[in-house]
């Protein structure tokens, strides 16, 4: 009886807000699912397909996670990299590069560029999610 | 690795994106329905079999980066 009382006064799990998460990808399959999952996580997210409309959308609100396609055509995720240093410091997003070049070398170019974390295409959801999750306790625990 | 199987592995990895992806969605709003979870597990170890392939293939040159692959600690500091 005594266990019931304690686990109806304990205090309801907070609620962390959800993460900002832009999704850059010029792939419409790879750009939707990776936002529906992102929702099913409980975050918001947005779609840039392309490295201009990353930079726009970057230039209103700065997310507070960019998952980054690094071989985008045009301007390329380096660029968007650098565009990023222009947020303040303490909006400054985590970048997350997803690509499909999985070498040292693509590595050594994203860690060059600024990124945060790369990882190889196809990512684990499961290594994704625990990502944002810690990243969402940091920022709203 | 050859550049044509470098190619084509950047292909393959680009298409298994949105796959797996998928099969979290269906894990995540399927009904209990053993014979959809059977057919979501068949199709994860079959696209893993493909991702090991790829990983121990490009491992012979050196390139071998394991998807899961994390650092301690998301860095954080910029956001305390």
């Amino acid at each position: 009886m005594s266990f019931v009382l304690e686990s109806n006064v304990s205090a309801p799990k907070k609620e962390l807000p959800p993460l900002r998460v832009l999704v850059v990808e010029d792939e419409p399959d790879t750009a939707s699912s990776t936002a529906i999952l992102l929702g099913l996580w409980g975050h918001d997210a947005r779609i840039a397909e392309d490295g201009e409309a990353a930079l726009v959308a970057v230039k209103e609100d700065c997310p507070d996670v960019v998952l980054l396609d690094m071989g985008l055509p045009g301007i390329g995720g380096w660029q968007i990299v650098s565009a990023l240093k222009d947020c303040s410091e303490a909006k400054k997003p985590l970048v997350i590069a997803i690509t499909g070049h999985a070498g040292a070398t693509a590595r050594k170019r994203s860690q060059e560029a600024g990124v945060d974390l790369h990882l190889a295409k196809p990512v684990e959801p499961e290594t994704l999610r625990d990502v944002l999750g810690r990243l969402r306790t940091v920022i709203g625990g | 690795m050859h550049e044509v199987d470098r190619e084509v592995a950047f292909e393959i990895r680009g298409a298994l994106a949105p796959i797996a992806n998928g099969l979290e969605i269906l894990r995540l709003s399927a009904s209990d329905d053993s014979a959809s979870e059977n057919v979501i597990d068949m199709m994860q170890r079959q696209m893993d079999r493909l991702i090991d392939l790829l990983n121990t293939r490009g491992s012979a040159d050196g390139c071998r980066l394991a998807s899961t692959e994390l650092p301690d600690d998301v860095p954080h500091q910029t956001y305390s």
